[in-house]
């Protein structure tokens, strides 16, 4: 019982057992699924989709935007009303990131991390990160309006994140000047 | 011929000694010299000239690597079109065409469009090859085969038929149907021609001409000894500048003796 109460006491133990479980649970996989992030998002798990023709303008600002090509000619969204929905697969390292964006009014009010297939940059799923979205604009430029702040170990991730979330405003901003040249 | 008289004094003898080395190092080292200088000036262009994105294929250079030979997943015709899944790579005619995916089930053909199917997921394809959507649907169970109804593209989930719609790229279960009423896609051998693409441009991923020339400009081509090789390249260098340096000091000044 003394030495269970010694150990307690050392912060060190403490920490080294943090940090083991934090690696037991540090495992890549499906966080939320589509049906999930669509209801979340837009109170529907099936709400209306529809798709964006990649035409070849919007192919070289993606590229721009993702530093590659857009893997696709088209892509789909789901809406409800000014409020859209868009599920984007990016690299962060090696293997693709699903993440669920909203756009509504041309910010984004959410992000969300449905699935992670690496080994490490998975914190970028937690909200402390994800919140730091919500509120993003294009400016002029087509930039994002902040900086998002990096996680350590998880560099490539949170700019795969950051690339998403930069195409998923490009592509409401044609989406809204689709529906608007009708 | 008269003989070369023996150089006296110490000096005499350090400086004859520091004109033979250099020469001969000097001529050893030529080889180094341009093997570095060369992959140096491609590694600095390798950019423009494309070096990353070409393969070396050559077999002893692959053998050299260890690289596995490619391994053919699955492959499947339609269309006139070959496509092949190796290393979850999907290669339509030989070319990348999307990654990460899971071995082909099938490739059906429509009217509109192809479609490939994965055991998790839909790719919408134009009719000539070029990657439109891809979408992985939410099922019960994984798909197993990729087939034609009266034209419709079908999938099979655990033994259940399910009608797939491009558009929406949505499943909706349909009744059982007859299993000769279906044309279910068939996994065919590649031809040779494809088989070659397809291993150039997975090749081409792990092994780039970039790499190779890398790892020959820093010796790393060989294992073990090619860094010791480079080492050594490296100090011969670093001997011929310092007696290179000494010689044309002790010619530009000889009064300093």
């Amino acid at each position: 019982m003394q030495q269970f109460r010694t150990t307690c006491r050392f912060p060190l133990v403490w920490a080294l057992l943090f940090l083991v479980s934090a690696a037991a649970f540090a495992e890549s996989g499906v966080y939320q699924s589509r049906a999930a992030f669509l209801r979340e998002a837009l109170g529907s798990p099936e709400p209306t989709s529809a798709v964006i023709w990649m035409q070849k303008e919007m192919q070289a600002t993606a590229k721009e935007i993702l530093g590659h090509p857009y893997d696709g000619l088209r892509v789909r969204y789901w809406y409800e009303g000014d409020r859209s929905a868009w599920i984007l697969d990016e690299i962060g390292k090696e293997k693709p990131i699903t993440m669920g964006i909203v756009v509504d009014n041309g910010e984004v009010t959410m992000l969300r991390v449905l699935q992670f297939r690496e080994s490490r940059g998975w914190e970028i799923r937690y909200p402390f990160f994800t919140r730091q979205f919500s509120g993003l604009t294009l400016t002029e430029k087509g930039a994002l309006n902040k900086s998002i702040d990096g996680i350590t170990g998880a560099t490539l991730s949170v700019r795969a994140a950051a690339r998403s979330a930069n195409l998923a405003l490009y592509l409401d901003e044609q989406r809204k000047q689709r529906l608007s040249a009708r | 011929m008269k003989p070369k008289k023996a150089p006296t004094g110490l000096r005499s003898r350090g400086k004859h000694w520091a004109r033979r080395t250099h020469r001969l190092l000097g001529v050893s080292s030529l080889i180094f010299l341009l093997i570095i200088s060369v992959t140096g000036i491609l590694l600095n262009h390798a950019e423009s000239l494309g070096l990353s994105k070409r393969s070396a294929s050559n077999p002893l250079l692959v053998r050299l690597y260890g690289i596995d030979p490619l391994v053919i997943d699955a492959a499947f015709a339609a269309n006139g079109l070959s496509f092949v899944s190796s290393d979850r790579v999907l290669y339509v005619e030989g070319k990348r065409t999307a990654t990460d995916l899971t071995p082909l089930v099938g490739v059906v053909e429509t009217s509109e469009e192809i479609i490939a199917g994965t055991s998790s997921e839909l790719l919408v394809l134009t009719s000539d090859g070029v990657l439109v959507e891809r979408f992985t649907p939410e099922l019960p169970a994984a798909i197993s085969r990729l087939g034609l109804l009266e034209g419709q593209p079908l999938s099979e989930i655990d033994l259940q038929f399910y009608a797939i719609d491009a558009r929406q790229m949505q499943l909706a279960e349909i009744l059982p149907v007859a299993e000769s009423a279906v044309q279910w896609s068939q996994n065919v051998e590649p031809p040779a021609h494809i088989t070659k693409a397809v291993s150039s441009a997975a090749l081409g991923q792990v092994l780039s001409v970039e790499r190779v020339l890398s790892d020959l400009h820093s010796g790393r081509l060989l294992p073990t000894i090619g860094r010791y090789v480079a080492d050594l390249a490296a100090l011969c260098l670093i001997y011929l500048c310092i007696t290179g340096s000494i010689l044309w000091f002790r010619r530009r000044y000889p009064g300093d003796r």
